[in-house]
């Protein structure tokens, strides 16, 4: 996860560092090459030239140290060379070889044969005697001989002596006054000589000055010292120089540095050397260069320090380095030149796809992308062709789509502005898409004003006397009554459907459809119904009409002669039809609908058909017929049944009976009760329902063919309604079969039972009569 | 008899109105009429009667609510003044809403004809 979190954190940086520069993909392409080319060329070249370092350090070092001994061994060589010379002139003397003074200076001359780098010679002997030899220009050997008495080196022979007390020999480098290097070598004389040994330095200590016959010393020029001794095998680029063990420089290849230079501790190769360091290291010469340096230590304490520049050691490196650098820059050039043409290969048919594309941002559709490079660019290209195809395909789609679909909108537009509700159409965000004009009109504007405004911004509903906003998320129809909506002193009582769709990418829009209740609020507060409405309107002048007709009846009906009379009888009897009718119709509506309105109470139906049929009486006498009840031992029968109704199937069957028989007709009806049922019949011998009528009888809108005969009206609806009541009471309604004079229809009830109705009579709390309800007393 | 003789009618609808006060004067009764609930109010506060006639649908408020407000408020002193609905809604559950609101009766306009008020209100004081 850390490691990701890395990459991609550098990826990051990286397409950062891209994003910087925007190189184009050629430039990519190039540097990939350029990349590609140059890395493992670099890396191979730096690991050889550490590699190749490192060697020839190696190989310096040793070569140097090889040197450095050499020349040491050179050095000492040298000098265990010129001091035995003196000392064996010190033996001859100790063995008394030289029987006079002349013989002693000719041996003395020799050592400047012997050694051409010899200035002079200094004998000091214990008789006092100091000679002098002293190699003159002229390569003449001046001799002087100073006795003790006369010559004034008593002291400096005392010195000298004393110097060489406990010393083989001495050796002292040194500058004349012209700062040329001078060595001064010297070797005591002994009374006693030890045998000779191989020791390069023969000499032998002088223990005390009793020891001691005197002493010689020689001092040398050895300004040239190392061309005499050393250049022979100093290498070709490295050389040596020696110092002795106090910095103090003693022969140098530069005879110029070597004569303005006495000195040189400072340096810090002679330092090391000085600090007891032999080791090869690269270090600053005595000439400030950057050296490989070795010091060897002679047996005199001297250093022959071997050093070579560290560019020459370098150079055959430095040429390798030229070499690959060369070859780099070749790599590079070619690079470039393969960059280039691979990347102006690779580009061009992306340049032309990338035309392409903008050509079908620009709607050429059928332009085609010619690339043959057969490989995936190619397959690119005609894949890009296809798509070009396809979306002019879809556009055209589109296009034929959206006229479609803008003949709908405009059929819908038409739909929804025609309808008397308000239409509310809302995107995600719950602002008006579109309103119709019953929307608009609800807050008093127009639709157009609506649109991009908030639903909650314009519509501030209230529902209970709280703020009510609409749930516009959750998918699905939810339906809100009785919204209050206020504007001004104006309030409008609405209530709403709410439908939440979403599409199939999941964008939620809603539609409101708002319905204006406030004109029938009225009529929703006593949750009345269409069929309640317009039993009513059609009541309202029904009442008028029967009341002012009435009026006039009883107020004026002595004024009228008897045609008007009649005339005015006509009229009332059709205002009553038309209320039957009309309490029918509704009936009819309340049966269709399934909520027939039952009250069921505790009857006393031998009363009531009592009372029914003493009213229909008036009837019967205007139509001379004999209507006549007979409840036998019935009396006082009482059923669970909704009064108004079953006056309504009593009217119904009674009016028939009296409508259909023909004058001077006679109708009976019976009451007959068994443990379980009250039986009301009405039975008339008028002229009878035909066999194959009978099973209609009971439909809505059927009447018997007999009425058309007799020319009776009725709108049939009447059994229909009453078989419902009866049916609805748990009771029968039917018509017995043909006796072949009259018809006999009944119905039954069931009897009270207290213990089944008295729980369905007691939620009654209106006891009712026709016309009108009083309070049923409490008890 | 002597008892309920102040009768208030309360009909938006003019020919009907005129109707009943026509049959309820002529048996001798005193008749105020209102057409609507404000005017019920306005003449309560003059007119103190025995027995009010109201009809349900009314502009404005409904005979319902003035029921309820007449029964509940003191202010109109008819807390038990006889209130009879007199309207053509036949619903029972709108005449069971009545009785139960405080009505005292409940009357289908087109059941019945102008010279039955009388009775009903003679009815009333048979209680």
């Amino acid at each position: 996860m850390g490691e990701e979190h890395n990459t991609s954190e550098q990826e990051g940086f990286i397409s950062r560092i891209l994003h910087l520069f925007r190189p184009k993909i050629a430039t990519k392409i190039f540097i990939y090459f350029l990349i590609i080319a140059l890395v493992p060329l670099m890396t191979v070249s730096y690991v050889l030239v550490v590699a190749a370092n490192d060697q020839l350090l190696k190989s310096a070092s040793k070569n140097q140290q090889t040197l450095a001994h050499d020349l040491a061994r050179r050095v000492d060589n040298y000098l265990a060379k010129s001091i035995n010379l003196l000392a064996f002139e010190g033996r001859l003397y100790a063995a008394n070889n030289f029987k006079t003074e002349e013989q002693l200076i000719q041996s003395l001359k020799t050592l400047f044969t012997q050694n051409a780098a010899l200035q002079q010679v200094l004998m000091l002997t214990n008789d006092g005697v100091q000679r002098i030899l002293t190699l003159q220009e002229d390569g003449e050997i001046k001799v002087e001989i100073l006795s003790q008495n006369e010559q004034t080196g008593t002291a400096q022979y005392t010195e000298a002596i004393a110097f060489m007390v406990g010393k083989p020999y001495f050796i002292s480098p040194g500058r004349d006054k012209d700062n040329i290097p001078r060595l001064t070598l010297g070797i005591p004389i002994l009374k006693k000589y030890a045998p000779p040994n191989d020791d390069l330095f023969v000499s032998q200590k002088g223990e005390t000055v009793n020891d001691l016959h005197g002493a010689i010393l020689g001092y040398y020029d050895i300004s040239s010292l190392w061309e005499s001794v050393l250049s022979e095998t100093a290498g070709e680029k490295s050389y040596a120089y020696i110092v002795d063990n106090s910095g103090f420089l003693i022969t140098h290849p530069d005879q110029k540095f070597l004569f303005s230079h006495a000195e040189i501790k400072d340096t810090e190769a002679v330092r090391q050397f000085l600090n007891g360091d032999l080791s090869t290291k690269q270090t600053i010469s005595e000439k400030n260069e950057e050296v490989i340096s070795t010091p060897f230590k002679t047996q005199t304490n001297w250093a022959v320090i071997v050093q070579e520049p560290v560019s020459s050691i370098y150079a055959s490196v430095n040429s390798y380095i030229q070499m690959s650098t060369t070859v780099g820059i070749v790599a590079v050039i070619l690079s470039v030149l393969a960059g280039l043409f691979f990347s102006r290969q690779l580009i061009r048919p992306i340049k032309q796809l990338s035309i392409g594309a903008k050509r079908l941002g620009r709607g050429e559709f059928d332009q085609q992308i010619n690339v043959k490079t057969r490989d995936e660019l190619q397959e690119l290209a005609n894949t890009f062709n296809r798509m070009g195809m396809s979306i002019k395909k879809l556009i055209s789609d589109l296009q034929t789509n959206n006229l479609r679909l803008m003949v709908e909108q405009a059929k819908l537009n038409n739909i929804i502005s025609s309808v008397s509700d308000g239409i509310i159409a809302l995107n995600a965000k719950g602002e008006i898409v579109s309103a119709n004009p019953p929307a608009a009109k609800l807050v008093g504007t127009e639709p157009a004003m609506l649109e991009g405004k908030l639903l909650s911004d314009v519509f501030a509903w209230e529902h209970d006397e709280q703020r009510f906003t609409p749930d516009l998320k959750t998918v699905g129809i939810h339906r809100h009554t009785d919204l209050v909506l206020k504007r001004g002193s104006q309030v409008a009582y609405l209530d709403i459907m709410v439908a939440v769709l979403e599409n199939q990418t999941g964008n939620v829009a809603s539609i409101i459809t708002i319905h204006d209740q406030t004109e029938s609020r009225e009529l929703s507060f006593m949750k009345l119904d269409f069929v309640a409405i317009a039993a009513h309107e059609l009541r309202t002048p029904l009442t008028v009409v029967r009341g002012y007709l009435d009026i006039l009846n009883s107020s004026a009906a002595s004024k009228l002669n008897l045609f008007q009379l009649e005339n005015l009888q006509k009229a009332i009897v059709g205002a009553n039809q038309l209320r039957e009718l009309i309490n029918k119709l509704l009936n009819i509506a309340r049966i269709e609908r399934g909520d027939m309105e039952i009250f069921i109470e505790k009857l006393n139906l031998s009363k009531l058909v009592s009372e029914n049929v003493e009213q229909h009486q008036p009837v019967a006498v205007q139509k001379e017929q004999k209507l006549s009840f007979n409840a036998g031992t019935a009396k006082d029968i009482y059923v669970p049944a909704d009064t108004a109704s079953i006056v309504e199937v009593l009217n119904n069957l009674i009016g028939n009976a009296l409508k259909y028989t023909p004058k001077g007709g006679e109708i009976k009806v019976t009451l007959t009760a068994t443990n379980n049922y009250a039986r009301v019949e009405v039975k008339d011998n008028g002229p009878g329902v035909p066999n194959d009528m009978r099973d209609r009888l009971f439909t809505k809108f059927y009447r018997a063919e007999r009425s058309l005969i007799s020319g009776s009206r009725g709108t049939g609806l009447g059994l229909f309604i009453s078989k419902t009541i009866i049916e609805l009471q748990n009771g029968t309604i039917g018509i017995e079969p043909d006796q072949g004079h009259g018809s006999v229809f009944y119905f039954t009830l069931p009897i009270y039972d207290p213990a089944r109705d008295d729980e369905q009579i007691a939620k009654n709390t209106s006891g009712g009569i026709r016309g009108w309800f009083k309070k049923r007393p409490t008890s | 008899m002597a008892g309920l003789r102040n009768v208030l009618l309360v009909e938006d609808d003019a020919m009907i109105r005129d109707m009943y006060r026509l049959a309820l004067a002529d048996s001798q009764y005193v008749v105020e009429v209102a057409d609507s609930a404000e005017e019920t109010y306005a003449k309560l506060q003059t007119f103190r009667p025995d027995c009010i006639f109201l009809d349900i649908m009314l502009p404005g408020s409904s005979g319902l609510e003035i029921l309820n407000e007449l029964r509940t408020n003191p202010k109109h002193g008819c807390l038990s003044t006889k209130i009879i609905i007199l309207t053509n809604l036949a619903q029972r559950n709108v005449a069971d809403n009545a009785m139960s609101h405080g009505a005292d009766g409940y009357i289908i306009k087109a059941d019945i004809l102008p010279k039955d008020l009388p009775r009903v209100v003679q009815s009333l004081e048979e209680e």
